[in-house]
């Protein structure tokens, strides 16, 4: 008989920042807080009210089910964060990399994809009515516009489509050129300036690594 | 008995019959004096009542009727206290009394045989009653009883006249001195309320027809009975109407104070004609005649100046040199026509206090009432001849078809080209973009470290020309990311730089580290304590520092290789570097960018389930409406209140108070707009009464305003 332990509380969902070597990876310091308002602000799934830094090259990364890393400069994995992040999502974790540049010419782009397709192979386009634009707020165009590419900045380009490594039917690295570190890069107090609040695909992203 | 009875009958001509017409003619003319004192006094009474009533009562055939009443009654009621007014009823032996004070020679002899052949009983004797016939005899009466109607008569009689006579020619003048008294504003609020007090049918069915202004090419608008005129500036406003008699007519302005403007009314062969120019601010027209009044708001609708968009350039720019072919394109529409559209140029030159310009027009086109338009003209930089420091501003403009000379033109947001000066490429973008950062241009050493190494493994196979490139190109990314190292260390050994007040290792000042041939190193000073701790280890200071100071001048020597491209070399201090840097980390985090910010997230406030209450400031009071805002409060509030009894004046009082809101309150004309619509489909106007009593009050609340739903 196998025994089965009574259910706890869940833990509240801390947001994860990863660290690595190369490259600025606190290059966007307020979108763990602006996104942690968001979540609070939409859901009911309890959350920390601070997010922490987790080193790409340890195991810490394994607690959290949603891993975000972004930065401007050209990134190099180590082997062991190139192990980690492999073996994160084998696991079922999902890593959102985001190009601070927003430039498909940009030293980020450029390097991130480059490793990306070196640890887990080449992305895939990630179609406009994946389940994630419909995990929680609906986005019937794909990914939301941020107000950078608008503006002409960066490549002048408004890209469509986010990319993907899918495993199993899932996302496990979801990349954006879209620079939604910008967008959310503000303190949250300030969100009731925005007449639309622009951080809302945070919580889709939040709850499809909860509930996928 | 017998005898008597027989003698005073057989006596037609006696003394009785004398009696009688004397008391016959005294009872007339007791009579015809109440009923002339009557008269008088009810044709005062109507005369006064025909003033009073219509000021008070909406409906002139009521006012009118009960006038009549009132008037009969106090004409009976005159009659009636006339007649009693009277000492007593005219009785026989009055009217015997009468002509014995008329006649002393009978001796009573009247009286006394009156009494006796009124009171037959009485014995007298034969003989008696002969001398009394005798002594009475025949009197002329025709005489007294002539003087006395005269006496009694003439002043009822020329008081009845005389009202009779001039209260009708008197109470026209007065109506229409109260008509024209209205029309100048001298009672403005009467006749707002009452402002279509109708007279039989007078003023009930004119014709208004509208002749806009001929630059417009509108039509001509022919409105029935209109009470209400909206109409372009300048148009030509025709009224007529079949009245017999031509009515008074003034022009008021309903915005400024200024006084009412008479305006002259031709008498036709079919009634009467007016004509009238749309004034530039909104006014009614007061017409009157014979007791009623009506008026016609004029609206003015004002010829829009032309819209213009710049459609190229789409922003401004900065050259280098003004060379190169510029297209000007634009659009513009009016609401009643484009007249002539271009482009203007002008050229401004020099700077500090000396300027120059010069205009020039590209472009110019006729458009010939076309209501949009859009066109476009090239033209070459080079042509205008721009030296450095000139600046070219560029708009197009329209002009619509109104005659007048000083009408405004459209014109569009203005663009410029700048030429630069050759001493400011270093301080402006020149192109435009956003300006790099400098953060971004630094490598981070671990990324020069692969790069570096992957140089020195390609030297062999490469060029040196291509080696001395690359590598020096690394050395310079090198001495940046020294260079930050360095302010790091200067930055935790000062404290925070400020731009006032910078530090670098040769300043002069006394940082506790000294430079030494490009290298840093501890200073005497600077070792000394707090720096340096002992036995014990190194403080928090120069546990950081130590490192940094290590990376600084292994970057010094790894950018010296580099520079004189050798890789390979620089490829031990760069490692020397990194495991510095990595040291200095694992004693704090210590980040080039500097410390991110913490913050942490209330998430019960942003739940709403903390503490806040979620309760704002009590509500204060809401601000006493302005006098202007309180008078149209109260006119609002008469004329739904008149609406119920009389629909005509209520409408008529909202238009003209729409019309004045029109300048300064648009949200409250708006609103008077819609109740008048309302009004005239015959529907409910209670909501957009309401709607204009909040417009008035500045309340905020819109029906568009959707209920809180939740996420």
């Amino acid at each position: 008989m196998t025994n089965v332990s009574a259910p706890t509380a869940a833990a509240p969902f801390v947001f994860a920042t990863a660290q690595y070597e190369s490259g600025d990876w606190d290059s966007a310091p307020l979108v763990p807080a602006n996104v942690i308002d968001a979540i609070a602000r939409y859901t009911t799934i309890p959350v920390a009210p601070q997010g922490i830094i987790v080193p790409l090259s340890s195991e810490e990364v394994f607690r959290s089910p949603l891993l975000y890393l972004t930065g401007h400069l050209p990134v190099r994995f180590t082997p062991k964060e190139s192990e980690v992040m492999l073996e994160y999502v084998k696991r079922g974790g999902l890593l959102f990399i985001d190009d601070h540049n927003h430039d498909i010419d940009g030293p980020f782009h450029k390097s991130i994809v480059e490793e990306i397709r070196r640890i887990f192979g080449p992305m895939v386009q990630l179609p406009n009515t994946h389940e994630l634009y419909r995990s929680f707020f609906k986005f019937e165009n794909g990914p939301p516009t941020t107000s950078h590419e608008l503006n002409g900045w960066g490549d002048n380009l408004v890209h469509e489509h986010l990319m993907a490594i899918l495993r199993n039917g899932r996302i496990g690295v979801l990349y954006s050129n879209k620079d939604y570190s910008s967008e959310w890069s503000y303190h949250p107090d300030n969100k009731r300036f925005l007449s639309v609040d622009n951080t809302k695909f945070a919580v889709n992203l939040v709850v499809y690594a909860l509930t996928r | 008995m017998n005898s008597m009875t027989t003698r005073a009958d057989n006596d037609p001509g006696s003394s009785s019959e004398l009696v009688n017409r004397v008391q016959r003619r005294l009872l007339m003319q007791s009579w015809v004096r109440a009923a002339a004192f009557g008269v008088a006094a009810g044709v005062l009474t109507w005369f006064v009542v025909s003033l009073v009533l219509p000021t008070v009562w909406r409906n002139s055939s009521d006012a009118s009727t009960v006038g009549a009443l009132i008037a009969a009654i106090v004409t009976a009621g005159a009659v009636v206290w006339w007649s009693r007014s009277q000492d007593g009823d005219i009785t026989q032996s009055r009217a015997a009394l009468w002509l014995e004070e008329r006649f002393p020679s009978l001796q009573f002899a009247l009286v006394t045989l009156n009494e006796i052949e009124r009171e037959k009983t009485r014995a007298v004797s034969e003989e008696a009653r002969e001398r009394l016939v005798a002594a009475v005899g025949k009197p002329d009466i025709a005489t007294p009883l002539n003087r006395s109607a005269l006496h009694h008569l003439r002043v009822p009689i020329l008081l009845a006249v005389l009202f009779v006579g001039i209260s009708g020619p008197l109470q026209s003048r007065l109506v229409r001195a109260r008509d024209d008294g209205a029309l100048f504003g001298v009672n403005a609020a009467r006749n707002e309320t009452a402002n279509r007090t109708l007279n039989g049918k007078a003023l009930t069915n004119w014709r208004v027809r509208v002749i806009p202004p001929a630059y417009s090419a509108l039509e001509t608008r022919d409105l029935a009975d209109a009470g209400q005129v909206a109409a372009l500036v300048g148009s030509q406003i025709e009224i007529s109407g079949d009245d017999g008699e031509a009515p008074t007519a003034v022009v008021r302005s309903t915005v400024d104070s200024v006084a009412p403007v008479s305006v002259n009314v031709t008498h036709t062969d079919k009634g009467w004609s007016t004509r009238l120019d749309m004034p530039a601010a909104p006014a009614e027209a007061l017409f009157a005649l014979g007791g009623a009044n009506r008026q016609l708001l004029l609206e003015p609708r004002a010829d829009s100046i032309p819209v213009v968009h710049l459609a190229l350039p789409v922003r401004d720019s900065v050259y280098r040199d003004a060379k190169g072919g510029v297209t000007l394109a634009a659009s513009a529409h009016d609401d009643l026509g484009l007249q002539t559209v271009s482009f203007e140029l002008i050229v401004t030159s020099g700077e500090g206090e000396r300027f120059t310009a010069k205009s020039t027009i590209l472009g110019a086109e006729r458009v010939n009432g076309t209501r949009e338009h859009k066109w476009q003209v090239a033209f070459s930089l080079d042509s205008m001849k721009l030296v450095p420091g000139d600046i070219l501003h560029m708009r197009a403009v329209a002009r619509d078809r109104h005659p007048d000379a000083a009408h405004e033109i459209g014109a569009s947001e203005t663009r410029t080209f700048r030429v630069a000066r050759s001493g400011e490429y270093d301080s402006v973008a020149v192109e435009p973009g956003p300006p790099p950062e400098v953060q971004k241009s630094l490598m981070s050493q671990r990324m020069l470290l692969m790069m570096t190494e992957k140089l020195a493994a390609r030297v062999k196979s490469i060029s040196h020309e291509a080696v001395v490139s690359e590598s020096r190109k690394l050395a310079r990314d090198q001495v940046q990311l020294r260079k930050a190292v360095g302010n790091l260390v200067f930055s935790r050994l000062e404290g925070e730089d400020s731009g006032e007040h910078s530090h670098s290792a040769d300043d002069g000042h006394d940082h506790g580290v000294s430079m030494e041939q490009g290298k840093l190193v501890m200073s005497a000073s600077g070792a000394a304590a707090p720096m340096t701790d002992g036995a014990e280890g190194d403080s928090p200071i120069v546990a950081i520092n130590k490192p940094l100071l290590e990376a600084f001048n292994a970057m010094w020597d790894a950018a010296s290789a580099l520079e004189i491209a050798e890789p390979k070399n620089a490829i031990p201090h760069m490692k020397l570097a990194l495991a510095a840097i990595e040291r200095a980390r694992s004693a704090e985090r210590v980040y080039l960018r500097g410390k991110p910010p913490v913050i942490i997230v209330d998430v019960a406030k942003v739940r709403l389930v903390g503490k806040d209450t979620g309760q704002v400031n009590a509500r204060a009071a809401r601000e006493a409406l302005s006098p202007k805002d309180a008078e149209r409060e109260s006119r609002l509030l008469s004329a739904a209140l008149l609406l119920t009894r009389d629909a005509t004046a209520g409408r008529d009082s909202l238009a003209l108070l729409r019309l004045e809101a029109l300048a300064d309150a648009p949200r409250l004309a708006a609103a008077l707009n819609d109740a008048l619509e309302i009004v005239r489909r015959g529907g409910d106007v209670t909501a957009a009464l309401i709607r204009a009593r909040r417009a008035i009050g500045g309340g905020m609340k819109t029906d568009s305003l959707t209920s809180w739903r939740g996420l």
